[in-house]
């Protein structure tokens, strides 16, 4: 018998796989916060390097980046991290096979303590600049 | 060659969870032990001058940096380069990251207590 290739079934098929999934968005999100935090990384090395200028070099250069869109900013940051690291876990998990067949719901509920921690987090970096 | 990709990728994971648990002491440090909000250099001296903030420190330089350049080459990787690129990428990168650890410790060694 002749082996028919239905080609609305086939680009379900595929629509279902490639389409932006949970899976795939977590994926982005690790990459695009993957590279923020190397950026990050450049900018943090350059900016402590006033400390090898000497004391007053360095003081003055924090005094400058004591105000609260720095702060805001500082809460982005950890937000990047915190996301980037927990998903790291996430993926770790999978790839020793310990993810459940309930990781979809893992991924949200990881999201959702990504949230949590940096509203918790967020306020001791954020607190100084509000008072 | 596989096995070293192989150990790369493995490294990856561990050091990534290194960082977690550095980062989280980084983050426990400057921002919730810190009273008042500022960084100054004293601070910044006076734990330096404790040599096991110093080794934490190195130790956290080495890790965050073989990271972000591994991650960087993962990134890179993903797109269908041809095999000499890849290695040009490597290389590149692996430059990249003595070059910023070197930076990096240059900085760090710099500091004296006051």
């Amino acid at each position: 018998m002749k082996e028919v290739v239905r080609k609305d079934v086939l680009y379900k098929a595929v629509k279902f796989r490639y389409g932006l999934n949970t899976g795939l968005f977590a994926w982005i999100l690790h990459r695009l916060t993957g590279l923020a935090l190397v950026l990050y990384l450049l900018l943090h090395l350059t900016v402590l390097r006033s400390l090898a200028k000497g004391p007053d070099s360095f003081n003055n250069l924090m005094a400058k980046m004591n105000i609260l869109i720095f702060k805001i900013l500082e809460v982005g940051l950890f937000g990047v991290f915190v996301y980037h690291g927990l998903n790291g876990i996430r993926v770790i998990m999978s790839d020793f096979g310990m993810e459940s067949k309930y990781h979809k719901g893992l991924f949200w509920a990881l999201f959702a303590v990504v949230i949590i921690v940096v509203l918790v987090g967020g306020y001791p970096i954020i607190r100084h600049a509000l008072h | 060659m596989r096995r070293v990709s192989s150990l790369i990728w493995y490294l990856q994971r561990l050091s990534g969870i290194l960082l977690l648990i550095g980062l989280a002491v980084h983050f426990w440090v400057l921002h919730f032990a810190n009273k008042t909000g500022e960084y100054i250099y004293r601070d910044v001296a006076e734990r330096l001058s404790n040599p096991s903030w110093k080794a934490f420190y190195i130790v956290f330089l080495v890790v965050v940096i073989y990271h972000a350049m591994v991650g960087l080459r993962m990134v890179i990787f993903d797109f269908r380069i041809p095999n000499f690129l890849r290695r040009l990428v490597s290389i590149g990168l692996l430059i990249a990251g003595v070059i910023l650890f070197l930076w990096g410790m240059n900085s760090l060694l710099s500091v004296k207590p006051l």
